[in-house]
């Protein structure tokens, strides 16, 4: 490996989904198949070699510090940033910036995941100097419902265009919200605009500003189901799909 | 700046005897500007005291107070009403010493640019990276100003200090605010101009510059202009 790459994982709870889901702790702490949600995802990046990880923590943070400290129980590094504003994604990696001199895996506390081959993230952008590589399902479903990004491609594989919640089906690639930076998404980040939709700062404008300066940005499926949890209706599939597969 | 900030604006700070914006209006006075004018905030009453009418120096002095703190872009948008010619932009808490500023106002003219940066060639990435890095076409005009660069593939340093057109304001009222900071940042409408067809050049007229952050930053300021009236 290149650099050692770290995890950062948004853990904040800051947007306002949260109001309609009237649960008292954060997303990331619930429970599937016994143990937190935040910790299915350490032990994902620690099996790929991940051991520091930033942690961006807001609503009920002292749950999540309490919990995982340090991080020796897992036998991880855990740093804590309070995450200030709620304007998106891109502005609250940005906010990480000093913390994040190598590589890092981004991912967000709200989605449990089932992964495969989830190695594949960092090995794909290592082997080909690629500063993104983007965690998608192939799914040919046409119902597929989940909250996701499109992702069109070069004839080469290389990805040409994401867009967040496409309104038509764009190809079978959905794009779930791990990604793999280096740290050059910073340079992006400064120059992305708030958009109109939501209002926010999001981190797929980031990575089309990237693909626009001719950077190379790859996919990999690694995921091979995934969910975002945004009410207790979603947490009880997440449970059952876990179960089902032990 | 700690305590020293929290009872004297940056611009107030005093290097060599004199306070920084003095300096700079110094700079300005050189250039053949006679008028002034001066966007205000935290502490600016201070400012205003300081330098009143800008008459004692043979200046008129104007003052904005700046009612939200958006980014440069946005500061600066507020000032079109009283701005209808070419001008400077420098900023308060930059203490710089020029080689040869009327450079700028020479590369304006005879290449009829929309904007001049100046710049600093600099061996020191770090120095870059807390800046903006200046990367030029083979023509010699402005291709790309990278905010707070990673990768630096320049010696070029932009310094923070601009001279524009008018045409600017145009470019002002098409620039997003960006992700970093959530403000409107003079960098990004600059590269608008670029994009837009513009021609923007550089002008290396900027021997030491320093943003000031630290109360020992004023001492380097001192030693540096020791430095360079040896030099001299």
């Amino acid at each position: 490996m290149a650099d050692k790459v770290s995890g950062v994982i948004l853990a904040s709870d800051v947007d306002e989904r949260m109001d309609q889901f009237k649960i008292n702790i954060p997303r990331g702490m619930l429970e599937v198949g016994g143990k937190p949600i935040l910790q299915h995802q350490i032990e994902l990046m620690k099996g790929v070699g991940v051991k520091d990880f930033v942690f961006m923590v807001s609503f009920k943070k002292e749950l999540i510090e309490e919990y995982f400290g340090d991080g020796k129980k897992l036998d991880v590094n855990i740093r804590y940033v309070e995450q200030k504003k709620s304007l998106g994604i891109a502005h609250a990696v940005g906010q990480l910036e000093k913390y994040c001199d190598s590589p890092f895996i981004l991912s967000l506390s709200s989605i449990f995941l089932l992964a495969k081959d989830f190695r594949q993230l960092i090995e794909l952008a290592e082997h080909r100097n690629a500063p993104v590589s983007l965690a998608v399902q192939n799914s040919s479903d046409p119902n597929f419902s989940e909250f996701h990004f499109g992702v069109i491609l070069h004839p080469d594989n290389r990805v040409k265009r994401i867009a967040e919640k496409p309104r038509y089906i764009m190809s079978n690639l959905k794009g779930c919200g791990i990604y793999y930076f280096d740290p050059v998404i910073f340079d992006a980040i400064r120059r992305t605009p708030r958009t109109a939709m939501r209002d926010l700062y999001e981190i797929t404008d980031s990575v089309q500003i990237l693909i626009d300066d001719g950077f190379p940005v790859y996919y990999a499926e690694v995921i091979e189901w995934y969910k975002h949890i945004n009410s207790l209706k979603d947490l009880e599939i997440c449970r059952e799909k876990y179960a089902s597969i032990q | 700046m700690g305590e020293l900030a929290r009872s004297c604006p940056k611009p107030l700070l005093k290097v060599n005897n004199s306070p920084v914006i003095l300096h700079q209006i110094n700079y300005m006075k050189q250039l053949g500007i006679n008028n002034v004018i001066v966007v205000i905030g935290y502490l600016g009453e201070m400012i205003k005291k300081y330098l009143g009418d800008g008459s004692k120096y043979g200046m008129r002095i104007k003052y904005v107070r700046q009612e939200e703190r958006l980014g440069i872009a946005h500061a600066l948008g507020q000032l079109e009403e009283l701005i209808k010619g070419p001008f400077m932009l420098f900023l308060g808490d930059i203490f710089f010493l020029p080689r040869d500023l009327s450079q700028m106002l020479k590369i304006f003219y005879q290449k009829n640019a929309s904007a001049v940066l100046a710049v600093k060639l600099e061996k020191n990435p770090q120095e870059i990276q807390k800046s903006f890095a200046v990367l030029l076409h083979e023509s010699g005009r402005v291709r790309r100003i990278i905010e707070k660069p990673r990768f630096i593939p320049t010696e070029r340093k932009g310094c923070g200090i601009y001279l524009f057109d008018t045409i600017v304001f145009d470019m002002i009222r098409q620039t997003p605010r960006t992700a970093m900071r959530d403000e409107y940042e003079i960098s990004t409408a600059v590269q608008k101009l670029i994009d837009s067809g513009y021609p923007v050049y550089d002008a290396e007229v900027i021997e030491w510059d320093i943003n000031i952050t630290f109360p020992e930053d004023l001492a380097k300021c001192d030693e540096e202009i020791i430095k360079h009236v040896i030099d001299q």
